[in-house]
């Protein structure tokens, strides 16, 4: 037979030593209780320990723990620090922690924007630009040594300037080498889902604002302190 | 004559400045919580630790809610001996036994027919102040509370700022370490 408060159920016999059974519950392990020879040693174990326990000796304080009044100035219940204060200091670390998580989460992706963000954030006028600036480069040799310089021309010049007759220039338009471009293929690569200021300068813009307003509630905060103990 | 003060009043009182409406409250639950600190913490450390937690419980009076004012202040008093254990990272030094320094409140009972049951006894106690000793200390503070202090079982949960299931399991277990630490014969009857 299974035993229903044995070794499966032994808090609910603690329980039922303890008194905290519903009355219902009660009757229902007394009722075992008075056929199981294990179950009823259980509980007598039980009690014998509470037993034990309960006459276990108090202690009696050997001095008296009243404040004293230099006690009681010292950390006066009006003093403790307001609202305000503990809401700058827990928020601030939160808003430095988040901003720390922000700039993290930048760097790990593809480090900081660049200026190509800063030219999508105005399409038009960028499109502009870039169209001149291609149109001197093609023409320039000097613009030419200087594209041949700049860290993302990792093919040769002519990569950069020579469109093959086969391909369409929507096919070859890449977001690396929208300054080697002309004016249609930009804008096709303008117009290919990277439009706008980009996540990673939103990121960081809102790291910049949880910083200040972080560490702004966390210096009050560590102020407000100061001068607390330094008057106590 | 009058009434004595609850506590909840005296808590009021001294959340709105007085000292002696406090000091009454700590004069009245001392003992207790002295009693508490010192198995928490040993004999060492308790008296700093009971202090501590009505200097604590000073300065928290004016966030304190009417309604459970002993859960309250064993809640702190419970993280001021979770603090320092965790701090010194050891347990109780010593374990005082009844009668070993402190003065016992309760002597052992009278019932006890001759010398030698009274030194069974203390044996008893002993062994049994000894196990409490080496239980962690989340479940040594379940077993002062509940079975040394009787407190129900949802006041306590509250004191030690855990689920009465947590508090449940705690207590059993911390049982059948002390069961098997300390020999005890069954006990018959209510």
């Amino acid at each position: 037979m299974r035993t229903p408060f044995g070794p499966r159920h032994p808090r609910t016999l603690a329980l039922y030593v303890r008194g905290e059974l519903p009355s219902a519950e009660t009757r229902r392990v007394e009722a075992h209780v008075a056929g199981c020879a294990a179950c009823s040693r259980a509980v007598s174990e039980e009690r014998a320990l509470r037993a034990a326990l309960h006459d276990l000796p108090a202690r009696r304080a050997p001095r008296s723990f009243a404040l004293t009044a230099e006690q009681a100035h010292r950390t006066p219940a009006t003093d403790r620090a307001p609202a305000w204060v503990r809401w700058a200091q827990g928020g601030g670390a939160g808003a430095l922690a988040a901003a720390a998580v922000l700039v993290a989460a930048v760097l790990l992706t593809g480090g900081l924007p660049g200026g190509g963000a800063a030219k999508r954030a105005a399409p038009a006028a960028g499109l502009a630009r870039q169209a001149d600036r291609s149109a001197a480069v093609e023409t320039s040799p000097a613009g030419a040594s200087a594209q041949k310089r700049a860290p993302e021309a990792t093919g040769t010049p002519e990569a950069h300037f020579v469109m093959p007759e086969s391909a369409s220039p929507a096919a070859v338009a890449t977001p690396g080498d929208l300054s080697a471009q002309t004016p249609s293929a930009l804008y096709v690569a303008e117009t290919a889902g990277r439009g706008g200021p980009g996540w990673r300068a939103v990121a960081l813009a809102a790291a910049a604002a949880l910083a200040v307003v972080g560490g702004g509630g966390v210096v009050a905060s560590s102020r407000w302190r100061k001068r607390r103990r330094n008057r106590t | 004559m009058n009434e004595p003060r609850s506590d909840d009043a005296l808590l009021a009182a001294a959340a709105a400045g007085s000292l002696d409406a406090f000091n009454a409250f700590v004069l009245r639950h001392q003992d207790a919580l002295y009693g508490f600190c010192a198995r928490m913490v040993g004999p060492d450390r308790c008296e700093d630790a009971t202090q501590e937690a009505f200097v604590r419980a000073w300065r928290a009076v004016g966030r304190y809610r009417p309604g459970f004012p002993r859960a309250w202040l064993y809640r702190i008093a419970s993280n001021v001996c979770l603090d320092l254990l965790r701090r010194e990272r050891r347990r109780p030094a010593s374990l005082r036994i009844a009668g070993d320094g402190d003065a016992p409140i309760a002597e052992l009972p009278d019932s006890a027919p001759g010398p030698e049951s009274r030194a069974e006894q203390a044996q008893l106690r002993a062994a049994l102040e000894r196990a409490l000793a080496e239980l962690t200390a989340e479940h040594r503070a379940a077993v002062l509370l509940c079975d040394l202090q009787g407190w129900p079982l949802a006041e306590a949960a509250g004191a030690l700022g855990v689920p009465e299931g947590t508090l449940k399991s705690r207590l059993h277990r911390a049982h059948e370490r002390l069961r098997r630490s300390v020999h005890l014969e069954p006990l018959r009857g209510a």
